[in-house]
Order: structure tokens, then sequence, then C-alpha cells
């Protein structure tokens, strides 16, 4: 146990300083510079030199890297080229947009995936068909065009729910739940998909063991075997799933996010984007990274405590 | 779980055809691939299909929905939407398969080395691949996108390399299973070339999860590249992407929702389409990846109309047996098609309180199944379709879940061949049998604590206390068998099923479970049923037994009658064919010819194909099982006296 | 016995690294300073229970694992101890193997053809004379030439072991390693294949390596014996000496627990072993 998560450590770490040199190293190799980018067209030779000595263009790599380095330490992502901003103060303010979104979709989708998934291993039929259906349906139809039909449907025509923004919880949680639920709704479909096809090939799995046929043997009540049995062998892997289900929504927020034109670092990012922001992105990235590797850990912590095998040395 | 080894003609053909086989038979893969070639064309000849030019606008016929000029509608700008799908697929598909090829390029040699090769070549690609899993995807390409600009070549090849670790650990994953094949191992041996090893047996083998997870995984390239497009990224306007058509049907969802439907449609039906495709072609080579395994688990395909089963052959004796277990005529049978596949025929046995019985045999002779249909637990779709199994005069093949339940454990229990697998990995020992011990009598915490204690002191377990604390894995197979045994005794049953219980165990593990077994069966007076393919663990611990061929009870006798004077010829064969009574340098009178399966039995007497001293009439009737003394009976028309020889020396 | 020997192992050691977690970094000796030699013709069987090293010794004398240091294996006057690949490659028709489990040891999308034949193909022998060649070994293992043209899949586990010992035969041989060639295979069909492996021995002058946990198939089948116990030659010996009179306490406490077919029999050793044998393991 202690030995996976040293292994996830000695990888994590270095993913931290790894991941932002990288962006480093791509910025130097690309064509034009940020300097260029900001002055537009039509600057004199002696402004371009200010902007890239401002902008620490003129040092080396390693000495953009280490300042950099230097500022995230003290907690200093930099300032946007744009729009002067600080770049942590941005993620700050940005980032319980997202959290909400990824934290209460993951949630969601992992009830209600886990639910379709078990029921549809224990009946065969009609069901498990309709998990198959929904499952390549979810896996189909883009989380952004979704969005668009949720906001056709229940905004613009039901006028059930907020087409557009977030609100806070302090300011209102009524509100503040009507803005998530069709957000929540696109992002869970393909989430969904993903944990209620792997609980159903897990527990048909484990169903088909031979501890199972010996528990029957033994007079274990059937409810008992499904319940407290099957279900606790399939968690390992389930679990694994909703790590990488957690991680790849937050892919998936970037893009609905811009949808729902919600005020979040997924939104944040694409504007960084279009405006060659480079340490806006960078900070992002940064986040990202972190989320990821905190994530990680968390599912190898939780593989190890539902699988002894990996726990007990 | 062998029921049979039914051949597979179906890989009897080259694989291309094979696979083009299989997707007929996954109508939906086939026709995933269809539309998929189809869009391609499309995209291909838009030039001379597309009614419009993509970017010339009509301001007159704008936001029109579906009509005759413009089949899908226009846009806001009155451009035809169907012209720009056409168009906008040269981008959306090209960039796919940009991504598609990188992955394929960079994650296939990574895994397969990886795989192959082991040691540090493994550990430091395991490393690359374990680091690039943890990038946060489309966040990364927004960064090469703000840094290359709108390269959209640039993003997808980036798309694949951060794609390729999933793929390098597949191809891993299944290069390693290959590795382990024997006959890797033996093409080593016969002095191939690690290149000729990899090309010709390792390469082919993986080839089907690589098509698999490339599929898949154009699937999320696609899903990739429209959202690029749907964030403003990628092709620029005017000119159409599938993505920023989406954007730009989303500027009008309230006045013209129509605009959303032909591309997020075409982005759908794609997607789906490599989804299928993936899922047909994993149907398709998961039995060439797992290939014997799947041939030894399969039950026998089709089979003859059920040998017009006899008017009961007077195998039914009068029922006035006070024995604790009476099977009487018992056949279980599987679905086929054509009717249904005889698995267990006509099969009669009992067993009396306190005795312990063997049922011995080959693979496939039906004698596991006679076990767990004696337990109510015969696999799907295997049921009973004949005779009764009488417990304590109650019939079980009529009993309902809720009362089979409360029969297992309690009154009839079971121990199975595998003994580690048969205890439920993520629990202790103590958990799973306090478990157990609460199912079949009320206590307090202690008590029940106590008497899971006792329970694996009494199959000989030292330290009991540190067993209980113990997950299965932890143990030796030895020790696993002992507590499920003592899992077995929890309920005190009165007979109990032991299905090969030392086939998986050293001899001289054996030896201490057999005695075991003995002793606990004199202690506790509950009757044995060994069920095993090895005649010394029948000598060893057997007061009575039956041979069991093709799924037919052939001879039962005591012991020391049936190892004296066999009066089956199967029986008689069965025995010459064990080293131990050969004399060094001979050979061994084997039997010739093999095993026929469930569902090609032949008429009249079974084993009639293969015994020398068939006559003409053994093959006409089916036989019934005649006594031939007290207490013994043979299911032969013609008996075998004692010490008469029937089988040469020369079979191989 | 001839004096010259075909294959002599001198202070075998095999290490490898622990599978068991709570000993992962440290090695495991799998085989620990076993000598042995074999005669042409002749069958030295191997005898121990899992994890004796049995099959190690076996999978060292092919050179699929790696030897410790003083380890010498040599064959036919020749030290192939660290033999380099290509060396290790031209061997292949010399030394040879038939493995346990035939369902793995045959390429199931490979035809059976293409399986025997590729040894010789690879080695440059034309498509004629390799067909031709299959068809005479297929023949020696009582198969018709046409399997062929078949896939491993369409043949039971007994036919698929005649193929397996097809394969290793096709180069003319020497020396066979048998690992545990009939364990997974039924009684009846282990009686047709250990006639097949004897009547080919008498035959083509072969010498085996016999590995097996089966006591009285290695002394049905084999000329001399060696019992293996954590990795070392416990005793070793003419089969019957072995048999008859076992010197060592494990070799004695091994042929106890096997059960002999013959009740009277059994129920005499059981009583007479009771006290001998107790304890968990």
């Amino acid at each position: 146990m202690t030995k996976l998560i040293a292994r996830r450590l000695a990888i994590s770490v270095p993913l931290l300083f790894i991941v932002p040199f990288l962006t480093f190293v791509m910025a130097t190799l690309a064509p034009g510079d940020p300097a260029r980018t900001i002055l537009g067209d039509d600057f004199t030779p002696e402004a371009y030199q200010a902007l890239r000595a401002e902008l620490g263009l003129d040092k080396s790599l390693f000495a953009q890297y280490a300042d950099w380095l230097r500022g995230v330490v003290q907690g200093d992502l930099g300032t946007s080229p744009v729009t002067g901003l600080s770049v942590s103060g941005e993620i700050i303010s940005r980032v319980g947009v997202t959290a909400s979104l990824v934290l209460l979709t993951t949630v969601v989708a992992t009830l209600i995936g886990v639910g379709l998934g078990v029921v549809s291993a224990l009946r065969a039929g009609w069901l498990a068909k309709a998990v198959d259906v929904i499952s390549l349906v979810g896996f189909s139809f883009p989380s952004f065009w979704v969005g668009l039909v949720l906001v056709a449907l229940f905004a613009v025509g039901l006028g059930w729910f907020p087409a557009t923004g977030f609100v806070p919880i302090d300011v209102s949680p009524r509100a503040w739940a009507l803005a998530l639920v069709l957000p929540i709704t696109a992002l869970a479909v393909h989430a969904i998909a993903m944990v209620a096809k792997q609980t159903r090939d897990a527990m048909l799995d484990t169903l088909g063991r031979e501890y199972i046929l010996a528990l029957r043997a033994r007079g274990i009540p059937e409810r008992s075997i499904i319940f407290r049995h099957a279900l606790r062998n399939a968690a390992i892997p389930v679990s694994t799933v909703v790590g990488l289900v957690f991680i790849s929504l937050l892919d998936g927020t970037v893009l609905v996010e811009s949808v729902f034109a919600m005020p979040g670092l997924g939104g944040l990012v694409v504007d960084a984007t279009h405006r060659h922001e480079i340490p806006v992105i960078q900070g992002i990235v940064l986040t990202f990274t972190v989320v990821v590797v905190l994530v990680n850990l968390f599912v190898d912590v939780l593989y190890g405590w539902l699988n002894p095998k990996a726990r007990v040395s | 779980m062998t029921y049979s080894l039914t051949p597979d003609t179906n890989s009897a053909r080259p694989q291309r055809v094979r696979f083009l086989r299989s997707l007929r038979r996954h109508p939906l893969g086939a026709l995933a691939l269809g539309l998929l070639l189809l869009l391609a064309a499309g995209a291909i000849l838009a030039d001379l299909l597309a009614p419009y030019d993509p970017t010339a606008t009509d301001l007159g016929n704008s936001l029109s929905g579906p009509t005759g000029s413009h089949l899908l509608g226009t846009d806001a700008l009155g451009r035809d939407l169907l012209s720009r799908l056409l168009f906008g697929a040269r981008v959306s598909l090209t960039g796919t398969a940009q991504a598609v090829a990188t992955v394929i390029a960079v994650g296939v040699p990574i895994g397969l080395l990886a795989g192959y090769l082991g040691g540090w070549v493994d550990r430091v690609a395991g490393g690359i691949i374990d680091v690039l899993l943890a990038v946060p995807g489309i966040v990364m390409l927004l960064v090469i996108v703000a840094i290359f600009g709108n390269n959209e070549s640039v993003a997808m090849i980036a798309l694949g390399v951060l794609g390729a670790p999933g793929m390098a650990r597949v191809v891993r994953g299944s290069t390693i299973a290959v590795r382990n094949e024997l006959y890797i191992k033996a093409a080593r041996v016969s002095g191939l070339t690690t290149r000729h090893v990899l090309v010709n047996h390792v390469l082919p083998r993986v080839s089907g999860p690589i098509v698999v997870r490339a599929s898949l995984f154009a699937g999320v390239a696609l899903l990739v590249e429209t959202g690029l497009g749907f964030l403003g990224f990628g092709a620029q306007p005017p000119d159409p992407s599938w993505g920023n058509m989406v954007a730009d049907a989303s500027q009008f969802v309230a006045i013209a929702p129509w605009m959303l439907v032909p591309s997020g449609a075409t982005i759908a039906l794609s997607i789906l389409s490599f989804g299928l495709l993936g899922d047909a072609i994993r149907d398709s080579t998961a039995g060439r990846a797992r290939g014997a395994d799947r041939v030894r688990r399969k039950v026998a395909g089709d089979a003859k109309e059920p040998a017009a089963t006899p008017a009961q052959p007077a195998t039914e004796t009068p029922d006035d047996s006070d024995a604790l277990l009476r099977v009487r005529g018992l056949t279980v049978s599987v679905p086929a098609a054509t009717g249904q596949a005889d698995i267990i025929s006509d099969v009669t046995l009992e067993i009396r309180a306190g005795e312990t019985v063997g049922l011995v045999g080959e693979s496939g002779c039906g004698k596991s199944m006679t076990g767990r249909a004696i337990l109510g637990l015969l696999p799907q779709p295997v049921a009973v379709t004949g005779g009764r199994i009488l417990f304590d005069g109650q019939d079980i093949t009529k009993l309902g879940p809720r009362q089979l339940q409360r029969l297992r454990g309690a009154q009839i229990a079971l121990i199975s061949q595998e003994p580690v697998a048969s205890l439920d990995p993520v629990f202790t020992v103590g958990h799973q049998l306090k478990e157990v011990l609460l199912r079949h009598q009320p206590g307090s915490r202690r008590e029940i604590a106590r008497a899971a204690v006792a329970l694996l002191r009494d199959v000989n377990l030292r330290e009991p206390e540190r067993v209980m604390r113990s997950y299965p894995h932890q143990l030796s197979g030895g020790m696993a068998q002992r507590v499920a045994i003592a899992m077995a005794l929890a309920g005190r049953p009165r007979l109990l099923v032991a299905d090969e219980p030392t086939t998986a165990l050293d001899v001289t593990v054996q030896a201490e479970i057999l005695g075991l077994l003995r002793r606990l069966q004199r202690q506790t007076g509950m009757a044995v049923l060994i069920i095993s393919h090895d005649w010394g663990v029948i000598a060893d611990v057997c007061e009575r037994a039956y041979v069991m061929y093709a799924g037919q009870v052939v001879e039962q006798a005591p012991v020391l009658d049936l190892f004296d004077g066999p009066r089956h010829p199967y029986s008689a064969g069965l025995l010459g064919c064990m080293p131990g009574r050969a004399a060094r340098g001979d050979l061994l009178p084997a039997i010739g010819g093999r095993v026929p399966q469930p569902g090609s039995w032949p008429t009249g007497c079974h084993f009639s194909p293969r015994c020398p001293i068939a006559r003409d009439d053994c093959t006409r009737d089916p036989v019934a099982l005649n006594e031939t003394a007290a207490g013994h009976a043979s299911r032969c028309l013609y008996p075998l006296l004692v010490d008469e020889k029937v089988f040469s020396h020369d079979a191989r | 016995m001839p004096a010259e020997p075909l294959l002599t192992v001198t202070d075998l050691t095999v290490e490898f690294d622990s599978t068991d977690r709570r000993r992962r970094g440290q090695r495991f000796r799998a085989v620990d300073g076993v000598s042995l030699s074999l005669a042409p013709g002749e069958t030295l069987g191997l005898v121990g229970e899992s994890g004796s090293g049995k099959s190690t010794i076996g999978n060292a004398v092919l050179g699929l694992v790696a030897t410790g240091p003083g380890s010498r294996i040599v064959f036919d006057g020749e030290d192939i101890t660290q033999a380099p690949p290509k060396r290790r490659r031209a061997l292949g028709s010399r030394i040879q193997v038939v493995f346990q489990d035939p369902y793995s040891s045959l390429n199931p999308s490979r035809t059976i053809g293409q399986t025997l034949g590729e040894p010789l193909r690879a080695t440059g022998v034309d498509r004629r004379e390799t067909r031709s060649r299959v068809a005479d070994v297929l023949s020696k293992v009582d198969m018709s030439p046409d399997v062929a043209a078949r896939y491993p899949a369409q043949f039971s586990g007994g036919q698929r072991q005649r193929i397996a010992i097809a394969r290793a035969l096709i180069r003319d041989p020497q020396l066979v390693i048998l690992d545990e060639p009939t364990s997974a295979l039924d009684l009846s069909v282990q009686a047709q294949i250990l006639n097949l492996l004897i009547a080919l021995r008498r035959d083509a002058h072969l010498s085996y390596l016999f590995i097996s946990h089966d006591i009285d198939v290695v002394r049905f089948f084999s000329h001399r014996m060696a019992v293996l116990q954590h990795g070392r030659i416990v005793e070793e010996g003419d089969v019957d000496a072995v048999i008859e009179r076992p010197r060592e306490p494990y070799t004695r406490e091994l042929l106890a627990a096997v059960p002999v077919a013959d009740p009277r029999e059994q129920r005499r050793r059981r009583e007479s072993r009771s006290s001998v044998v107790t304890g968990s393991r």
C-alpha cells in the first residue's frame, strides 16, 4: 500500500514540474512570440524590446522557468499580459464554479451509473439492452451538443432552467441549484455511461467467480451475495473508473462552461487561448495537474482500501 | 466446468475471411463500417457531391430548415448545411485520422516492446505511460493551440501523443498475456529470432486489441476535434468544420433549433459508428485472444435429437431404500441448436447416512454436474430435465430458491477443486467464516467468534487466530482447503459433496486433507460424496463407488469388488490405464479413441465404439444398469468376468 | 550405460526476483546446486511437488532462464551454459520441449502446418520439402497429413499434445524435455500419449528429461529418477531402487503420500502412516 502511494508520488511530483516546463519549451519553439502578439502589427522596435524585457522573454528558457517557479512557490502565477489581472486571483475567483460542476457530476454519475450497472447485471433482457443503448448514446453525443439541446428544450422551450450563467450558493442556493441542473446533465450523460458499463462488466465478472458458487453452496442468502460480496468486489474496478471519470470531467467542463457561459476555469482557459495569454493557461494547467495528481492519489488509497491484495503486505 | 471440447469450426478459416464473416454476424458493426466509409467517400468527393459552394451565402434564404432545394436547411447566412457538412467532414475526419495514426505509431511499438522485453524497458515505458496518463488532455491541447496558433494538424498529432499511453497500456497488457503463452516459449526453443516471434506470433495476436482501441480512440479524437472546432479553434469561418457548425447553431438555439440537428447527428453517428465497430471487432477477436480457454468452456453447440430418451430402463428400483440421498433417473440437459443436449442421462445413485461414496470418471463424463445438481446449483442454462433427487425424502428438483437456500450449507455442503478461488478475496477468513456460522446458528458476537476459532482448530489449522485475520491470498492451497472445509462444516451438514477436493494440491497435502476428511466424517457421522478422476483417492477414502462414462453411471460396486473385479469394460480399461498398476518397460493397455461429447453420444451403449468386446446388439438399444452381484451393477450386456483382459497393449 | 553422457548439468542454480510481496526485492533460489546427467537414449525423471524447481531445471537447459554463477550445462560435449543467442537458436534442432498445457502451447491463429513447418521454413527449407516433412512427422504421432490445414481449436487436448510432440520431433532432436506432458490429460488419454512417447523413444533413440509431479508415471516411464525438494536433489538413482528402497525421509514421505489404487494396500499404508504425518502445510 505504502509502496503504491510512494510510486504514485514518485511519478506525480516530477509531473508538477515537467508539465509546466514543457509549456515553456513549446512556447519557445513556437513561431512568433507573445510580445508580437500583444503589440499587434504596428509597433516600434524599442517598444518591442521593452515589452520583451518586461515579459522576461529576453532571458534564457531555464531562467524564465526558474522565475516562474519562484513565483509559484510564493503563490504568484504572474499576471495576464492582456488584462493585467493576477492569474492566481483569477483562478481563485473561478475555481468554485468548476469545482461545483465536477464534484456534483461525479456524485450524480456514480450513483446513477452504479445503480444502472448493478440492475442490468442482475436482470438480463430489456434492461441490460437499455443500459447498452444508454451507454452507446452517452458515448456518442458530445457534451457541448447535448448542452445546447438541453438549452433549446428546457431553457428556451419550457423555461424551467436558466439558459446560461452561474449563481454562487451563498447568494441563492435555489438559483445555484437551478443553474447547475442543465450543465451537470450535459456532463453526466457520458460519465453515467462509463460508470454503468464498468459496473455491469465488473458485476458479471464477479458473479461468475468460483467463490460466488461457494457462497451459494454455504447457504448464504442471495441478497448478501449480491450486495455484500459481489458489489464489494466489483467496487475495485469501478473506483478506478470513477477516478477516470473525474479527470475526464475536467476536460468536459472546458466545453460545457463555454456552452452555458459559466465563469469557471474552463471558460477562462478558452478565452486565454484565444488571446494567447500563456501565463494564464500555464496557471490553469498547473491547477488541473495538481487536481489530477490529488485525484489519482485518492483513487490509489481507495483502491488499496478496497483491495486487500494491494493493501496487505 | 468442462462440458465439452466441441471444435470451433469457425477457426478453420484464415483470419481475414473470418473477420469479414464475423462482421456479417454483427450487422451493427457492418452498418457502422459502411456508414464510416460513406462519410469518408462524401468528404473525398465533396466537390462533386455538394449541391452548393459551402461558403456561398444566400441571405434571402437564411435559417430555412429542410426544404427541397436545401435538404438539410441553411444557416444564418443562408449557406447550405449539407454542403457545409460534406466539406466539414474533410476537416474533422482528417484530424481524426491524424490523431489515430499518431496513437498507433507511438503507442503500439512502446507497448509491444515493453510487454515483450519486460525488465528495465518495461519499467521505463511504464513510468512514461503513467506520467502521460496523468496529464489533463484538453487543457494541454489548448496550450498547444495557444502556442502554435490554429494549426489543427499539430493539435491532433498532440492528441495522438496524449492518447498513446492508453494504447501502449492495452498493447503491453495483451503482449504480456501472449508472451506467457507456451507457444511463444516453444517458438523460442525452436530457434526463431525475437523479430520473427514478435512479427509472426505476437503482433497477430495483439492486433485485435489494437484495432479495437484505435477504433474507440477515433471516437474520442472526433469528439475532441469537434470540441475544439466548437470553441472556435481549427478551421476558421467561413470554412466549415463539424465543430464550428455546432457553434454557429448555438447562436440561434432560440429561433432555429433545427440547425443543431444535422451537425450534431452527424457527429454522434460517426462516434457511435466508431464505437460499434470497435465492439464488433472486440467480439470477433475475443475468441481468438482467449482462444483455447473459450473452446474448453464452450457448451456443446448442436445436438442430435435427445437420443429418444428410453422409457426409463429398469434402473428404477422399487423405492424402499432408506438412504439419505437417492438420485433416481436423473437427466440434466443444456439447450442446443436443435432441442437439447443431455449432459447427464438416467443417473441413479444413493448415499446412506454416514457413508463415503466415490463418483469416478474422466472429464466430461458428467460427474461434477451430478454434484452440482444435488446442491441445486446447476449453472445457467443447464437444467434438470428428468428424474428426481430425493434428500431425506424431499425432492430437491422441486424446491424453490428459498427452500434450496435453507437446505444448502445446513443439510448439504460443498467443497471444490480450487480452494483459494472458493473464498471471497476481499474479506478475511474470520469475516467469511463468521458470516456462515451466523447464517446457521444464532449466537452473540463472542460466541460466534469462539465457534469460528474452534472450527479452524478442528480442521487442524495451527494458529487459528492468525488464520482468522488472514485474507485468502495469504493462504497456501492446503490451508485454504482446510478453511473451505471448516466453512462447509459450519452448518453441520448431513451430506458433504467434495468435488475433486485434492486435485489442485500436492500429494503430501492431499494425504493430509484426505485424512482430515476421513476423521471429520467419522466424528460428525456425515455422508460424503467424493467426486474424483483419481482411482487412488477413491481407493483411499470410499466404501462404494460409481463409475461414470459419457453422462451415465456404467458401474457401481463396493470399492474392494470394483478394484478386484470390474464388470464393465470401461471401468476395467480405466483401471488398466494407470501407470501405477503397469509393469515398467511395457506399454499401457490403453483405451483407443476418445470420450464422445454430450450431444453426440452413440445410441445403445455409450462405450460401444471404443469397446473391444462390443457386439451388434450393444449399439441397438439403451443398456440398463444390471445387478451382477449383491450391490454390484454394470451397464453392460456382456459384463466381464473376473480377471478378463480386454485391452491390448498397443493403443496409443 | 555408455560412458559419454548426452547432457551433464553441474551445480545449476537459478534465482528469481521473489514474487512474494513480503520479500519483494529479494532473490528466490528456485534451483540450488543441482547436478545430473543423462545418457543417449535414457529417460531421467525429475519428480517433486510444486515449487521444487523441477520445471526450472528444464527451462535452464532450454536457455529460457538465466543460470546463476558456477552453473555448467554441457550438451553433447559442448558447454551451452552461456550460449550466445545465435548458437542457442541453432540448438533448437537438437534440444526440444513438450509442455504441460496443450491449449496454450499451440498458437490458435496459425494452422498446424504453419506451426510445425515454421522452424524448417526459418532455416531455409523449401515449401515442398517442408510439406512432406510435416506430413511425415504427423504420421509419426498417428495423425493424418490433412491435419496440417486445420487450426488448433479443432482438436482435443490429447490430439493437441500429439501435435506438440510432432513439433518437438520435426527436426529430429536428440534430447526432448517433457515438462509434465500428460498432467493436463485424462487417464485414458495419458495412457495413449505415454505409449506414443515410449514408442518414439525406442524408434529414434531419444533422450528424455521427464518432469512430473506424478511418481507413478515417473516410475513407469523413466529409467532413472531424481527427487527434488526446495530446488535441490534429495535422492537420485535407478527408478526401482529409489521407489523400492528410498533412503531419504522426504522420498519416503512422498511415496507414502501417493494413494495406491488398491483399497486393501491403501488401508494398510494408512494405518502405518497415521503416526508419521501430521501438521498443516
